[in-house]
């Protein structure tokens, strides 16, 4: 077990390197000058010269004048470091700017985790233990509309349904601007205003975890093993959640996983949509902004998140399924 | 016991949605006179120039500065600002140099009730051309044009020669001779007052017969310290201001920022001091910032455009529900040519591009009819125009669609040859040809283009078709707009591909043409984007930033001489003006905003009932 863990320590070092030269090269390639858009706005009324003299000061600055291969290791060594460069946008740091769309987006999928797995779970197993009722059928084309209609879709029609002809929630934002209270009543605000991209979320996650909960129930449900345990006497509650659930698992802890590292990466059109100050909303204006520190820091990070997390998940099996080894 | 767990959970759901109604219902907040700003521009945490140049930002920077020694008028011109400066004086010197003496007011104090006195206005000169503001990152073009600043900014002297403190409310500013005569000679003397005691505590402000200078504790760190600790430094938290607004809070987390009023403000330029207690930015999404305005969540939108946007707008007020006030644009869309290489260099083959294309049904495609097409390079609310509309109207081609005029520039420019070199014979031959420096050069020309993007898609439908019937091409490449920019700019291009871009320009206040005309190779790129080097264009723009301040007529006839030889030139063809639209909440009154007169300025003299 020991080995195996440092193996893929080792493993994971090689694959962030290979990443990191392959999407520092990416990003490379890209076309644009980072230091003409980094003092594009000076230039209006501005003497060439002084405008020359900003130019080289910026290429400067962001290390563009040195060969690539000096950038390449400059950057790699600041990243380890914790020092993820510049944000030509916000003009301050990565490391400053980026705390609060990080904390707002993991605020904002935790809150989503528990009523998402407190749904699906139970109403997964239901479904598949009444495989074929109309209860099974009527879930069945519920969740099948949540799973086909686009994020973006779902979205504006609960806007329009919430917050415009019923009032009930804010169309966007994170709190009611220019309210002042205790901390209780700003956190209170704070919830009401995630409200209703909670349910969006919530409602456009039901339909694919739903059915994945089902199938693999089904599966789990068939097997001989279930026949020996009802055949031994044992009761329905424990056939299912003890025997035919905790097979069922296995190919649930991938889809967690990847749950746990979408806790760190934003969906960009629920943040864009209700104007969720996270991490997909910055990382999509980075990229349009062609703000690159930002961006390779985000691609770095979740790089190393999946590495991680894929690190996590086989560790995972080994403890849900005590037939896999892990060697 | 799964039903009973079931229902468990849904109950739990309705109550957590309850209990969220309930709470936004109990957490709604006590609306005194406030007005939220919804800006589809997200507001940044930079309260300070220097920094960034947010747009929305800079309209909260703005509330928060005052006592500026000129002032922008509503009129769109630079005017002594009465309320702070007591007298002045202006003085030519025998070198060409020009001398503005300031006797400031005495009464000025910032909202935490400190004195302002000639050494904060000093300071935010020597402040901003400081070589220690460089080393924090910070970027102010505050004083290239006075006497001195060279050997001030680069560090190698501590004085600033063309500065002077000359009392505790006197002070002076020696504008260059190499800078003079200027018309706007005016705009490069408004300075405003810097809190000394709050960016730079400790440090005095002394006068020598060198200049003025800063005590030797003025350093990188102290600066450091005072302006950039995160969170508390004056550029996320300028607490200490001069203006008619103070800073009041930003909430990164929701890209929302508020001033409220100081009340020991005393006046801008007009007396105005502001009447709304709070003003608040909020970020909105362009696909639901209508409905945000009509469910009260925001009280205005600012500068709307587009067809689809504004119809929702109108019908809020055909509703009642808003109110609205409408400008045209201070910039336009174009079509910009390379003016140094291949058929566009030639003012005829952009002249017959003009004539074949419809502007006036090309401007109400694609702003939905709410927009002007102009025929200069100017902005339809610049005073220069609105003062002489008849004459230009009269004088400027229109270039109105014409088929057969753009043929005839054609021909009267050479472009009267085939592939062969022999005579074009329309309906046969495909493209023209003319001979250029002794070979054929064919009437071809690269388009670059950006990807989802209407205007590109309408030139595409309404204006390559249209050439083709008079044997020129257009071919189209969709880049990237960073791309785009290179090649505009010929920015690292080796050998320029594209003789024509589409995208969009804006006018600054004061306009530098004389940069962007100017047959200098120094200003061609990121100035002269059209690279167009014309002798006259550039010796009226020359002749026009001579003019004396006084003279406004003067300053005019020159314009429109500038206008007339730009119309002949086209380096541009302006294709729209957008009609921006402003909607707000009834219940703001007196706010009577233009494109030179924005948000910052036309909030300051509204209120609400």
């Amino acid at each position: 077990m020991f080995k195996y863990v440092l193996r893929r320590l080792v493993y994971i070092v090689v694959v962030f390197l290979i990443g990191s030269v392959l999407i520092f090269s990416l990003y490379k390639s890209v076309p644009g000058d980072p230091a003409r858009l980094m003092i594009e706005g000076n230039k209006a009324n501005m003497k060439p010269a002084e405008y020359e003299a900003l130019y080289r000061d910026a290429v400067k600055k962001l290390g563009l004048d040195k060969p690539l291969v000096v950038q390449y290791f400059t950057w790699l060594f600041n990243t380890l470091r914790g020092d993820f460069g510049y944000s030509l946008t916000y003009k301050m740091p990565v490391r400053q700017m980026i705390g609060v769309p990080m904390k707002n987006t993991i605020m904002l999928n935790v809150w989503s985790l528990l009523p998402v797995f407190a749904i699906t779970i139970p109403l997964g197993i239901a479904t598949a233990v009444r495989r074929n009722t109309r209860f099974d059928s009527t879930v069945q084309v519920i969740t099948i509309i949540g799973y086909s209609l686009p994020f973006f879709v779902i979205a504006l029609l609960f806007i329009f349904l919430f917050a415009v002809k019923l009032p009930i929630f804010p169309i966007s934002g994170v709190q009611t601007p220019g309210l002042r209270g205790t901390p209780g009543r700003m956190f209170l605000d704070k919830l009401y205003h995630m409200a209703l991209p909670l349910l969006v979320m919530v409602f456009t996650s039901l339909g694919g975890l739903t059915r994945y909960v089902r199938a693999t129930m089904i599966e789990a449900l068939s097997m001989d093993y279930i026949r020996t345990a009802r055949a031994k006497g044992l009761t329905e509650k424990v056939v299912i959640y003890s025997h035919a659930f905790r097979n069922a698992l296995i190919p649930f802890i991938t889809i967690m996983t990847g749950w746990f590292i979408s806790i760190f990466s934003g969906s960009v059109v629920i943040e864009r949509t209700f104007l969720w100050n996270g991490m997909g909303k910055v990382i999509i204006d980075a990229l349009n902004q062609q703000d690159f520190a930002v961006s390779l820091a985000m691609v770095m990070f979740y790089l190393v998140l999946s590495l991680v997390g894929n690190l996590l998940m086989d560790l995972s099996y080994g403890l849900a399924d005590p037939r896999v080894k892990l060697n | 016991m799964n039903k009973k767990l079931f229902i468990l959970v849904l109950v739990a759901i309705f109550s957590a949605s309850l209990f969220a109604m309930a709470a936004g219902e109990t957490v709604a907040p006590k609306v005194e006179t406030q007005v939220i700003l919804g800006s589809s521009t997200q507001v940044n945490a930079d309260f300070f120039n220097g920094w960034t140049n947010s747009a929305t930002n800079s309209y909260l920077k703005t509330l928060m500065g005052g006592y500026e020694t000129v002032s922008w008028t509503k009129e769109g011109r630079y005017a002594i600002n009465p309320t702070a400066v007591k007298s002045w004086k202006a003085t030519e010197n025998a070198d060409g140099s020009k001398t503005y003496v300031f006797n400031i007011a005495n009464n000025l104090v910032y909202n935490d009730g400190t004195k302002i006195t000639a050494k904060d206005y000093v300071f935010s000169i020597l402040y901003a051309a400081s070589p220690q503001v460089v080393e924090i990152g910070a970027r102010y073009g505050v004083g290239p044009e006075y006497v001195g600043y060279t050997a001030y900014h680069d560090g190698s002297a501590k004085e600033f020669k063309g500065i002077r403190l000359l009392g505790d409310y006197s002070f002076s500013i020696q504008i260059a001779a190499e800078e003079l005569p200027y018309y706007y000679d005016l705009s490069l003397v408004s300075v405003g007052p810097l809190p000394l005691h709050v960016i730079a505590p400790g440090v005095t402000v002394t006068d020598t017969p060198n200049g003025a200078k800063l005590s030797d504790n003025f350093t990188t760190d102290l600066l450091r310290e005072t302006v950039l600790t995160p969170n508390t430094g004056y550029r996320y938290r300028p607490l200490v201001t001069s203006g008619p607004y103070q800073f009041e809070s930003y909430d990164p987390a929701d890209s929302t920022a508020s001033v409220i009023l100081n009340p020991k403000f005393l006046g801008a330029y007009d007396g105005a001091k502001g009447n709304i207690y709070r003003i608040i930015i909020k970020l909105t999404n362009t696909a639901t910032q209508m409905d945000e305005l009509k469910t009260g969540a925001i009280d205005m939108l600012q500068g709307i455009s587009g067809g689809a946007q504004i119809t929702r707008g109108l019908d809020l007020h055909d509703q009642g529900i808003v109110n609205y006030a409408s400008y045209p644009r201070y910039g336009y869309g174009k079509i910009a040519f390379a003016c140094d290489f291949g058929p566009t260099q030639f003012p005829a083959v952009r002249r017959a591009i003009a004539y074949s294309l419809d502007r006036n049904e090309f401007a109400r495609q694609y702003t939905g009819g709410y927009g002007i097409v102009v025929n200069g390079y100017y902005g339809a609310s610049m005073w220069e125009y609105r003062e002489n509309k008849d004459r230009l109207d009269k004088e400027l081609n229109s270039y109105a669609y014409n088929l057969q005029k753009a043929e005839d520039e054609l021909v009267k420019d050479g472009w009267t040859l085939n592939k062969d070199g022999k005579a074009f014979v329309k309906g046969v031959d495909q493209i023209r040809y003319k001979k250029v420096d002794g070979e054929l050069m064919p009437l071809s020309i690269e388009w670059a283009n950006t990807a989802n993007n209407p205007v590109s898609d309408l030139i595409a439908a309404m204006l390559v078709p249209e050439v083709k019937k008079i044997g020129m091409q257009i071919n189209g490449t969709t880049v990237d707009f960073a791309v785009l920019l290179d090649h505009l700019y010929k920015d690292g291009i080796e050998k320029p591909v594209y003789g024509m871009f589409n995208l969009g320009t804006g006018f600054a206040t004061t306009q530098a043409i004389w940069y962007y005309y100017s047959t200098d190779p120094e200003y061609f790129g990121t100035y002269n984007t059209n690279f167009i080097a014309d002798k006259e264009l550039e010796s009226i723009a020359l002749d026009m930033k001579r003019t004396d301040p006084q003279d406004q007529k003067g300053w005019a006839e020159k314009w429109i001489l500038f206008q007339k030889r730009w119309n002949t030139l086209m380096p541009d063809i302006p294709l729209y003006s957008d009609i921006y639209h402003d909607f707000f909440n009834p219940k703001i009154v007196g706010y009577d905003s233009s494109p030179t007169w924005q948000f910052q300025y036309a909030i300051l003299r509204a209120d609400v009932k």
